[in-house]
């Protein structure tokens, strides 16, 4: 089976080189990809390397696997965000007009660091991924974050199961307390302010790495913006 | 402060102040969150330990399940909480 990858390399499954580049799946990875997927045809355009990524985020849970292939139609997952699961969201530049996004670019890691503490590293919507990212950087010179569904009615937003992360932690622990989670949540509620939405509703949360026992929260919570 | 011969440290009764920002208005699983409400009123003497023991389980309850969601997060700070439900937990029980 043939593919070609964003760059427009050939690459051949099963062979030790096409095009000069090799494409070899183990079994087990082309289990966990049918597992996920169902099928093969949405891997069909990615490169070894996408593969391998949204195989590694199915296997470490850095994101849902449902997440990576958004990321991955968005195409989002391509450049330094395959560099590691952490780094994907890092790597999202989003600007936003209105309720639309206007642009994202990849490979914009590191970029936090002429952020000072306290501000807004990114935040709006990925382009075609039906997703919303911000990010925020707390006084700790870590960068808070979330990823949730978003779905936009008029007026009204609602965030679905926001993946809460923080970036730049390594093992250090006890970093971020909740005054941190708390300022980048009313980040998040003065640019939806900004871009004219009158209430949000944020339905689901979990951590970065939750697991089956520790799941999240169905929580239900709605926000007048108006106020 | 000092409720029952058990003292909650400043450091402790400002993050259950935070707790209460952030969970404020919210609903878990269909259910309104009142931990931390619950906590402020019993910091603030409007909840006496011996009439609310339903509120004050409903409340430790909650608490267990917010540790519960934070344990997975290594780099979120949840020490103070974790002390304050094992201070209300001894609260519940002194009075039983």
């Amino acid at each position: 089976m043939r593919y070609v990858d964003p760059s427009g390399h050939r690459q051949c499954e099963g062979a030790i080189t096409c095009d000069g580049d090799a494409k070899r799946l183990s079994t087990e990875e082309k289990f966990v990809l049918w597992y996920y997927f169902g099928d093969d045809s949405v891997m069909r355009s990615a490169s070894r390397e996408e593969s391998h990524q949204m195989i590694s985020m199915a296997y470490g849970k850095a994101l849902t696997i449902e997440n990576a292939l958004k990321y991955f139609i968005a195409g989002v997952l391509t450049g330094a965000a395959l560099a590691s699961p952490a780094a994907i969201v890092a790597a999202f530049e989003v600007a936003t007009t209105g309720t639309t996004t206007a642009a994202i670019t990849a490979g914009a890691v590191g970029a936090s660091a002429s952020v000072s503490s306290g501000a807004v590293v990114s935040i709006g919507l990925v382009k075609g991924a039906g997703l919303f990212e911000s990010s925020f950087l707390a006084s700790s010179g870590i960068k808070v974050g979330g990823i949730a569904e978003v779905a936009v009615k008029g007026k009204h937003i609602t965030l679905r199961d926001i993946a809460i992360y923080a970036d730049g932690v390594n093992d250090s622990k006890n970093l971020i307390g909740a005054k941190d989670i708390i300022q980048w949540r009313n980040a998040v509620i003065e640019e939806l302010k900004k871009q004219g939405y009158q209430t949000l509703t944020i339905q689901g949360i979990r951590v970065e790495n939750s697991t089956s026992a520790n799941p999240g929260m169905i929580i239900d919570r709605t926000f007048d913006l108006t106020k | 402060m000092v409720i029952n011969n058990i003292e909650f440290t400043e450091e402790e009764i400002e993050e259950v102040d935070l707790a209460r920002d952030l969970c404020d208005g919210m609903q878990v699983e269909g259910e309104k969150v009142i931990c931390f409400e619950v906590l402020t009123h019993l910091f603030n003497h409007k909840v006496l330990v011996e009439e609310n023991k339903d509120d004050l389980i409903k409340a430790y309850i909650q608490l267990t399940q917010y540790n519960k969601f934070w344990s997975a997060a290594e780099w979120f700070n949840n020490k103070h909480i974790e002390m304050v439900t094992s201070k209300l937990r001894r609260l519940i029980r002194t009075e039983n």
